[in-house]
């Protein structure tokens, strides 16, 4: 056990696995693997490329309907004469443009994810960051899915069920498909020597 | 696996003279089907009474009431078919339901899926002398697990221990063949705990519930072409009295012998006697509406230790028989409110993969004990709850005190947008909505305390209603680390914990805590379910 502690955490200094003991274990604590750092995914595995680009075309469509309203408004305004027609649809457009161009690629850096020797570590978030744990012997099973828009951009999701009623799921997307489905093997491996 | 499966061969042979004939379909009490039709009832009755208050021609009333009796008919005939096509069978390595008229649908729950065989007998089941058998497998949904609905009360429990007895068989090698005989009849033991009377009456007082009113408005509003219309407006009550001076009215004024009788005139005195009687009258109804439904719910509460579990009967109307195996007991969860934690008085829960009931998400196993008894009950599946404050510890002051200035900042903000804005409205508005929610917050943090202890993780929370959550560390499924935008400057963090069973919308969590020892907590807990792999897995 003290084995995968020390995987978990490669700096863990000794008095964490001497912790069992009857004293409940207070702040002092040495700096050790700080995630959720102001570095954007804190040297864990990033996802695929591809999938800045699944995200472009998922936010484009998303943030279309609200580009039409714009459009609509502006064409609204101007038939009443209080504008002329465009500076409403400039700004869905710029608006739609800062959805499609710039945050994809924020949000894709905030993603990051570890295959540790018994657990999967998975971060993700921007203004509401998380940084999830599952270990392998707590898997119930696991999907490995794509969509259409993944399946043009050659990228799959991988996603793991837990008994726990909060993160009973546990989605890791933009993974290439050969590694989602090396990461699903070698989880199964886990779960059928546990069970055994 | 070939040898599991003569095991349940010669399973087959003792348990047929449980059941007696193991290896065919059965069909559910045909009783069943007059509480089918039972059930439908007050429906009709209602339709039948709308029916003749808003139509006024007695062809029309004629022809609803024969539209009803058509309806009925073809209920009953739905009910019947149902009842004929839906078949159930005890197979030597599963259970199996065959219903459906048109499309049908057979299925097969193993044995070992089943987790919990609950027995449920509403109101209308007991005086015919049936009841449900609920089959839990564990699986998220709660409509999704095998139901019989309904059979004879006897051979519900037999059903169950059949049931049992075959799960265990499957679960151990040939012996398995006598333990299940023994478990058959399991012998009646001293219970873990019960709710007596005079408990029930304590737990009622702190059960109070002004409910009753709530629904009166709601009778009162929905059936109101029953009630006269001027029967609210307070001239009813009042001007009825002084319109008639020579009636009842007098009488009272002979007894007081010239006295102001006129509720008008009654004086400060009086008024303030009257507005006292009706609070004492509301909180009275309060009360007995409180005890009312803790005996309906509780009547009877009794929790027994199995073999593998616990036991627990309850009610008054509808009884309800719950098995709960220890293993899958999650959390235990020590509740109390502002009143009974006075007098010493918690409720014990257990959070277990199976919801209790529909409105409850976790198992209630007292209902009102004292702390010995509590912590007797959790030390059955090994939990330790005793757990004092001031050995845990408390998280970072931020959790209030952000809350506060978002607070003072919003009242400032408001109070400086409005209307009436002076320098003494404004200052007693900032005071009076502020002061309270930072109020609000500051309990709330001062009563949050944690501490990680041996194989436990333990959190408190709430200053209202209290709860002591105490978490064996080998239940945890998953940890989550999650920080916002406000909290990552002051490098604080928030654990949540994924667990099975309870609330999906309000998960365990330990709010404001500093980021590296929340790291160091969870590589520490994470480390001790490596440790327990083996153990876990047998779950």
């Amino acid at each position: 056990m003290t084995d995968s502690a020390a995987t978990a955490a490669p700096n863990d200094d000794a008095t964490l696995s001497s912790g069992q003991g009857a004293t409940p274990p207070m702040p002092q604590f040495g700096q050790d693997n700080a995630p959720l750092q102001s570095s954007y995914n804190l040297g864990l595995t990033p996802l695929h490329t591809s999938y800045k680009m699944v995200l472009r075309i998922v936010n484009g469509l998303t943030f279309l309907p609200i580009l039409a309203g714009f459009i609509v408004g502006d064409i609204i305004l101007a038939a009443q004469d209080i504008t002329g027609f465009g500076p409403l649809t400039a700004m869905g457009a710029l608006l739609w443009l800062i959805a499609v161009l710039i945050i994809p690629g924020r949000q894709f850096r905030r993603w990051g994810y570890a295959m540790e020797d018994d657990r999967l570590r998975v971060l993700r978030g921007f203004l509401f960051r998380t940084d999830t744990i599952v270990p392998f012997n707590r898997v119930q099973h696991i999907d490995v899915s794509q969509g259409p828009i993944e399946r043009i951009n050659n990228v799959s999701r991988l996603i793991v069920h837990t008994a726990g009623t909060h993160n009973s799921v546990v989605v890791l997307p933009g993974l290439e498909p050969e590694t989602a489905s090396a990461m699903r093997e070698e989880m199964r491996e886990h779960i059928r020597e546990e069970m055994i | 696996m070939t040898d599991a499966i003569a095991d349940h061969d010669q399973m087959a042979e003792p348990s047929a003279e449980i059941v007696n004939t193991s290896a065919t379909a059965h069909r559910l009490h045909p009783l069943s089907l007059v509480m089918k039709v039972i059930s439908f009832v007050p429906q009709l009755l209602f339709g039948s009474i709308a029916a003749m208050v808003s139509i006024d021609d007695n062809m029309g009333r004629l022809f609803v009431g024969l539209a009803l009796l058509v309806a009925t008919c073809i209920f009953a005939v739905i009910a019947w078919l149902r009842w004929r096509k839906f078949t159930y069978e005890i197979a030597p390595n599963e259970v199996r339901i065959q219903s459906g008229i048109i499309s049908k649908n057979n299925r097969s729950i193993p044995y070992e899926r089943i987790q919990d065989v609950n027995i449920e007998q509403k109101l209308i089941a007991r005086l015919l002398g049936l009841a449900t058998v609920k089959l839990e497998t564990g699986s998220a949904g709660n409509g999704d697990d095998g139901e019989l609905n309904a059979v004879k009360l006897a051979r519900a429990e037999e059903l169950r221990d059949t049931i049992k007895a075959r799960k265990r068989g499957v679960a151990l090698p040939p012996e398995g063949q006598a333990v299940a005989q023994d478990d058959i009849a399991e012998p009646e033991t001293e219970p873990l705990f019960t709710m007596s009377p005079k408990r029930l009456i304590i737990l009622g007082m702190f059960s109070f519930s002004l409910a009753i009113f709530a629904f009166l408005l709601a009778v009162s509003q929905n059936l109101n072409f029953l009630i006269p219309d001027d029967w609210f407006s307070f001239s009813n009550f009042v001007d009825g009295l002084e319109a008639d001076p020579d009636g009842s009215v007098d009488n009272v004024r002979g007894t007081f012998s010239g006295a102001e009788s006129n509720l008008r005139r009654i004086g400060f005195v009086g008024q303030f006697i009257a507005v006292l009687a009706g609070l004492i009258g509301v909180i009275v109804v309060g009360l007995v509406t409180g005890i009312i439904s803790v005996f309906v719910r509780e009547y009877g509460f009794r929790l027994d230790r199995t073999e593998n579990g616990f036991r627990r009967r309850r009610g008054l109307f509808t009884l309800t028989d719950v098995a709960m195996p220890l293993h899958r007991v999650q959390t235990a969860i020590l509740v109390t409110g502002p009143i009974r934690r006075i007098f010493g008085w918690y409720a014990l829960k257990f959070q277990s993969l199976a919801s209790d009931g529909k409105n409850e998400s976790d198992h209630v196993v007292a209902p009102l004990a004292i702390i010995d008894e509590a912590s007797a009950i959790a030390l059955e599946p090994g939990i330790n709850i005793n757990m004092p404050v001031s050995a845990m510890h408390r998280v970072s002051r931020s959790l209030w005190l952000v809350g506060a200035i978002a607070a003072l900042i919003l009242t400032i903000f408001a109070a400086s947008n409005a209307v009436f804005w002076s320098e003494i409205w404004g200052l007693s508005a900032i005071v009076l909505l502020s002061l309270p929610a930072a109020l609000h917050f500051w309990l709330r943090w001062r009563h949050h305390h944690f501490s990680l202890s041996g194989e436990f993780l333990y959190i408190r929370s709430g200053y209202w209603s209290q709860r002591l959550t105490a978490l064996p560390l080998r239940k945890i499924q998953s940890v989550d680390i999650t920080d916002n935008f406000i909290q990552r400057p002051l490098g604080e963090v928030s654990l949540v914990f994924g667990i099975a069973g309870g609330s999906g919308i309000v998960p365990l969590t330990l709010h404001a805590i500093d980021r590296e020892l929340a790291i160091s907590m969870r590589s520490e807990m994470l480390a001790h379910i490596g440790a327990k792999k083996s153990a876990i897995a047998k779950h």
